[in-house]
């Protein structure tokens, strides 16, 4: 009688202090997910203002270009320094590169010295933040002069 | 517990979701987006893509690019449809011996089953790597008006990226089932998913548990996209309209203006007007030339009103017609409407959706990932007949401390899982005072007296010192059976008290109701007179700081004095009437009225700092 009681405190014990431990361990990977999903909330707010100013940047470029003014190019590198704190960085190829769909669109293709298939020029640069990317760098792709010739 | 994952596999883009714990996610890719482009290509280096990836070089290897197998799985070669969409798919097709078609991607030659199997597959890896564990069983969803074959095809599509198929789910089906509507009975339910570049209508009856479609319609060439290529067309018009240039040409601006023509699309759907501006699109000979237009919302549902008109009439048609085209009902037959698909955002559907049929129509939901959540959830159901293992209680009821003026302050919310504990520290509300009280409570109202009392003891031996400085620590901790054990200690001479109460989950369920009603009942006027508590106890802590700040600097001038000690009085007086706004008026003049201390002070010896605010 004693012992069958025993046994079945020793079960019981088992059975408990297995739930116990699973009840530990889901706390503490919970709370390890949720430090998780915290960061990448986080990140995914900045991403988003990042990607609101991508735009903003293409214009402020081009007109930085344009511009006489030394102030206004001083702001706009100011600008990309501060992109750059928050861990913004620019994709932006060279001529030759090879194509790289993770990181370039390729939006067209024109006759180049590049060897066939590679970046020819980029017509607007990427940018990612944290290996995330915000943008692919949108370029044109090399189509080479002997092989425009054989598909006329 | 191996989780199912909830598919929409669409024409366009596909979404992903699990349940955890209960409640529906929808999973982000490798990428960290929430759809993923149904694409696949074999780029030029001869690697094979999928989702973004492949979509990123679609424009210089078209014939490659395989997107939209979804109006070719399951079909025959010779079907109207697959003859009509081969004239505008960019790559190859060809018959099999079967019949079937078979699309030619790089040097081989693939089911569309295969090309769907590899979305899949990126999904269940992406879904394995996001969640950190396997997943080997899945929901996918497919259009209502599937017909088998292209149902099998959809679950072999599933099998060979290494699933296994637990359920074709209906797509209206999961969309009713995302808002819950499977719970109702004998109600007729219109799903309008306007897609990016499919339109779907069906009408569903819901009843005992079971979802039956009545009739589809649509058009499956009608979409989102449409909106967009009227828009980016009307745009590129004025523009040569006003400038006399022709952007067409300049594959830059158009990327650019078709990225601008979208956004505005989508702010018209919050706002009235948006402006598109793109600084430097071109050039000419009298230097750079920027595109700046404003853009209505009612120039947009100018341009795209056929659209709509056009899918308005299709839904009456399914709606009204006799069968088999039909469902044979009256509009007013339809008891819930669901809008499914991004472009339902558009105000001008969800009116004209309403004015079809007379009642608001369901939209909580993120339109784009409904039908992931929906299969997520039918996914749910299926893993549910594994029992779970542990099953936790929670507190029914809020459990409180009383504090200064006889506020009930939560220690515990309600509805947490218990066990748990929670400690908090408190202090005096008078200088000197010998012992605090722990006064405990149970229930939703703000006001102690409001409240039932579950115990009440003393901690004493406080030593004397100005009110706010002892530090009384008080844990409130619920064991795994319910029972509270509050402990209060004085953390300077490490005195301790505690009481345990037995019967904190002892209410009955009619009771723990009738409480949170009253809670409800109450809640302005509970509201209201915690505000006054509020403006009362920082009203006496200014007084008290008032007092402390004359006694301890007779050196102020007289007039600065009498001024303080004037306020001081008024306050006072108020204090013993209920008028919250006064009293805070006339805290707010004896502030004032005590930074010129504060400023004499500063002034007489910069040296010299005051320390100590007094805490209630």
């Amino acid at each position: 009688m004693d012992k069958e009681k025993l046994k079945k405190c020793e079960e019981e014990r088992e059975e408990y202090l297995n739930g116990w431990k699973r009840a530990r361990a889901d706390l503490i990977n919970y709370k390890r997910d949720e430090s998780e999903r915290l960061k990448e909330m986080e990140g995914r707010g900045a991403d988003r203002v990042v990607r609101e100013l991508i735009t903003v940047m293409d214009g402020f470029e081009e007109g930085v270009r344009e511009t006489k003014d030394e102030g206004m190019r001083i702001v706009y590198g100011e600008l990309v320094r501060a992109l750059g704190r928050c861990g913004v960085k620019e994709i932006c190829p060279g001529e030759g590169d090879r194509f790289n769909p993770k990181e370039h669109e390729a939006t067209g293709e024109t006759e180049s010295d590049a060897p066939e298939g590679t970046v020819a020029r980029v017509e607007r640069k990427g940018y990612e933040r944290e290996g995330a990317v915000l943008r692919a760098a949108q370029v044109i792709l090399s189509k080479s002069r002997k092989s425009q010739k054989n598909n006329q | 517990m191996a989780k199912i994952l909830g598919i929409d596999l669409g024409t366009t883009n596909s979404a992903m979701a699990v349940v955890e714990g209960g409640e529906p996610r929808v999973l982000e890719n490798a990428e960290g987006n929430r759809t993923t482009p149904s694409v696949v290509a074999m780029s030029r280096s001869k690697e094979r893509l999928v989702g973004q990836t492949a979509k990123r070089q679609a424009v210089v290897n078209p014939e490659n690019t395989i997107g939209a197998v979804k109006r070719l799985i399951g079909r025959k070669f010779d079907d109207r449809e697959v003859q009509e969409d081969k004239k505008s798919l960019p790559y190859e097709l060809r018959k099999t011996n079967e019949g079937g078609v078979e699309i030619r991607m790089g040097e081989t030659w693939h089911k569309p089953e295969e090309i769907s199997a590899m979305v899949l597959q990126k999904m269940k890896l992406d879904a394995e790597a996001k969640l950190g564990e396997r997943i080997e069983e899945a929901v996918i969803t497919v259009p209502a008006y599937f017909d088998d074959s292209e149902r099998q095809a959809t679950k072999q599509a599933g099998e060979i990226a290494g699933f296994k198929v637990r359920r074709i789910l209906n797509e209206p089906t999961a969309a009713a089932l995302a808002y819950g509507l499977n719970k109702k009975n004998n109600e007729q339910i219109v799903v309008y998913d306007f897609g990016g570049g499919t339109f779907d209508v069906s009408v569903l009856e819901v009843g005992d548990n079971t979802v039956e479609v009545k009739a589809t319609g649509g058009d499956p060439h009608l979409g989102g996209e449409d909106f967009d290529n009227i828009l980016m067309g009307f745009l590129l018009g004025e523009y040569k309209k006003r400038e006399g240039i022709d952007l067409k040409k300049d594959s830059l601006a158009v990327q650019r203006l078709k990225e601008a023509a979208e956004n505005a699309k989508k702010e018209l759907s919050t706002t009235q007007e948006t402006e598109i501006n793109l600084p430097y699109i071109t050039s000419d000979a009298a230097g750079p030339k920027h595109f700046l237009m404003k853009l209505t919302r009612a120039k947009l549902e100018e341009l795209v009103g056929d659209f709509i008109a056009r899918s308005i009439k299709l839904v009456e048609e399914t709606v009204t017609s006799a069968a088999p085209r039909g469902a044979g009902m009256k509009l007013a037959d339809i008891d819930e409407v669901i809008l499914v698909g991004g472009q339902t955002r558009m105000p001008m559907i969800q009116e004209q959706v309403k004015h079809l049929f007379g009642k608001e129509p369901h939209q909580g939901i993120n339109p784009d990932e409904v039908v992931a959540v929906g299969a997520a959830i039918q996914a749910g159901i299926l893993q549910g007949d594994v029992k779970d293992i542990l099953l936790l209680d929670v507190t029914p009821l809020s459990l409180a401390i009383e504090t200064l003026g006889g506020v009930a302050t939560p220690m515990i919310q309600k509805n947490t899982t218990i066990p748990t504990a929670k400690t908090q520290v408190f202090s005096t509300a008078q200088d000197n005072q010998p012992s605090v009280e722990i006064h405990v409570l149970q229930g939703e109202r703000p006001m102690a007296a409001d409240n039932k009392t579950l115990a009440r003891f003393i901690l004493d031996g406080v030593p004397p010192s100005p009110r706010g400085i002892p530090q009384i620590e008080v844990t409130f901790d619920i064991d795994a059976n319910g029972i509270l054990n509050v402990t209060a200690l004085d953390k300077a001479t490490k005195k301790s008290q505690s009481v345990r109460v037995e019967a904190t989950t002892s209410l009955g369920k009619d009771e723990i109701e009738r409480l949170k009603q009253e809670a409800a009942a109450h809640e302005t006027e509970d509201r209201k007179k915690k505000e006054t508590i509020d403006a009362k106890n920082r009203a006496e802590a200014l007084v008290y700081a008032a007092e402390k700040a004359l006694r301890e600097n007779p050196n102020v001038k007289e007039n600065v004095k009498r001024d303080v000690e004037e306020k001081a009085a008024k306050v006072k007086e108020l204090l013993g009437g209920e008028d919250a706004a006064l009293i805070a008026a006339a805290a707010d003049e004896l502030s004032r009225s005590l930074q010129k201390i504060g400023e004499e002070m500063y002034n007489k010896k910069e040296d010299k700092s005051e320390g100590d605010h007094a805490t209630p």
